[in-house]
């Protein structure tokens, strides 16, 4: 075996691809985003509909807070900065599903990340939201482990985004509503919406951030009421 | 702290066992936690909470999504998440007993999760299960039989599976169990056997 380490293209490509791969064991598959809720209110729903709206909430909701806050958390130099974005994110989330969804995953990929990598601020901050004293907020943690693995702001928050969607349309597929090969297709024909909520997520300023996608966040408030829910969010 | 995975297919008994284990383990003074996976409700684990076997807080139930095998193996971080808050909450426990969610023969549980698993199959399912060499029987630490009394029944035969089983898990233990109508104190025992309780008090 050769000892020599990847070029650092490469290495960077792969920290980017493990953040991105849908089996880091941090329980979002546990997680529709509102999409059960959706479907189930919505039962003829074809799948053009249902990548409208996973575009809308890309770059309506999750983009412009979310997205914004992935880029500010990877900007941040000290440990009580994060702590600051990790609770204004919180109180941006009025729906409790959407709040519970994002430190779930959020304080497991803290965890991993510890074994990921070794580097100063992630350590710190991850002992803040080991103690509960930061929340741990899934975009906080993408932003601070990027950053101790070289990914720059804009992969992270293209991949973050990238995973979002592709949730959506896993949960779709889990519940029976889309086929695998046409989430592969729908995931295709949204790379546009991913490159505009991009744009979006990184225009962002910590004083604007927001959450709008009016349809998706009413299914977020009311999921958790569900008689019968497959998914926790 | 030790983690044992109650696994098997739905039905078989993964909750009966919990009701029939814990009070040998309140008896043994050993502080025990359970966490349920449940697919659509949380009824396994409000069953336990009012059996009256355990403090209501010291059980929680995990939504597991539509996948409860991911769960266990791939993904164990919801039920990791469910421990670290009961502990954070109610202080150390000795033992957490996890119950997956009914699912296939090959579901099976990750080390990352728990330290021993117990797979529960049923002899009403049919006596060429063990045959059938599911992952969850070739793999599991401890393999429970159960519902023999239904055997007659339906049909299965029980020398049968033995001998089969004795061919499958040549080395590592089988128990056929009634759970309905008898207790499981000879699972208990072979906990105590396998694993850590052997500083307890007999
Ligand atoms: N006859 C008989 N019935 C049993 C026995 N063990 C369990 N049962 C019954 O089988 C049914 C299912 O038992 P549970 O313990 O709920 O099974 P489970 O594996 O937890 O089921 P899920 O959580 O739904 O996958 C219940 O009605 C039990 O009373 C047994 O040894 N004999
Ligand atoms: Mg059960």
């Amino acid at each position: 075996m050769s000892a020599q380490l990847p070029n650092e293209a490469r290495r960077v490509a792969l920290a980017g691809l493990q953040l991105a791969d849908s089996s880091l064991p941090i329980g979002r598959f546990a997680h529709s985003n509102g999409t059960e809720r959706w479907l189930s209110e919505n039962p003829s729903a074809s799948s053009t509909e249902l990548e409208q709206l996973v575009s809308v909430s890309l770059t309506e909701a999750i983009a412009p807070l979310d997205g914004a806050a992935l880029n500010a958390a990877h900007r941040a130099e000290t440990a009580t900065e994060l702590l600051e974005l990790d609770a204004l994110l919180t109180a941006h989330k009025s729906a409790s599903a959407s709040r519970a969804a994002s430190q779930s995953c959020g304080r497991q990929l803290a965890q991993l990340a510890q074994r990921l990598v070794q580097d100063e601020l992630l350590t710190d901050y991850c002992a803040l939201v080991d103690s509960r004293q930061s929340e741990g907020n899934l975009a906080i943690v993408e932003g601070v482990l990027a950053r101790a693995t070289a990914i720059p702001a804009e992969m992270a928050v293209l991949i973050s985004l990238r995973s979002a969607a592709s949730g959506m349309l896993s949960a779709a597929v889990r519940l029976g509503r889309l086929t695998p090969s046409l989430a592969q297709v729908s995931l295709r024909t949204l790379a546009g919406s991913v490159d505009e909520a991009t744009t979006i997520a990184l225009a962002t300023k910590v004083g604007e951030w927001h959450s709008t996608a009016a349809e998706l966040e009413i299914c977020l408030l009311a999921s958790g009421r569900e008689e019968i829910s497959f998914f926790a969010s | 702290m030790l983690r044992i995975g109650i696994g098997g297919p739905v039905g078989s008994g993964k909750t009966q066992l919990i009701e029939r284990l814990l009070p040998a383990i309140g008896e043994a003074g050993i502080k025990v936690a359970v966490v349920t996976n449940d697919l659509v409700t949380k009824e396994d684990a409000e069953r336990v909470r009012q059996s009256g076997l355990i403090n209501p807080d010291h059980v929680v139930g995990v939504e597991t999504g539509a996948c409860p095998h991911t769960a266990i193996r791939e993904d164990p971080s919801a039920n990791l998440e469910a421990i670290d808050n009961l502990e954070r909450s109610c202080g150390p426990f000795d033992l957490f007993l996890i119950e997956s969610g009914g699912d296939n023969l090959s579901a099976t549980f990750t080390t990352d999760l728990v330290d021993y698993w117990i797979y529960v199959i049923d002899t009403a399912a049919g006596d060429d299960i063990p045959r059938k060499r599911g992952m969850g029987i070739v793999q599991c630490d401890l393999l429970l039989v159960n519902k023999t009394d239904l055997a007659p029944h339906v049909g299965a035969s029980l020398q049968r599976m033995r001998e089969d089983l004795a061919v499958i898990r040549p080395s590592r233990p089988t128990l056929f169990t009634d759970l309905r109508a008898g207790g499981a104190k000879d699972v208990f025992d072979q906990l105590r056997k396998d694993i850590l309780f052997a500083d307890l008090p007999a």
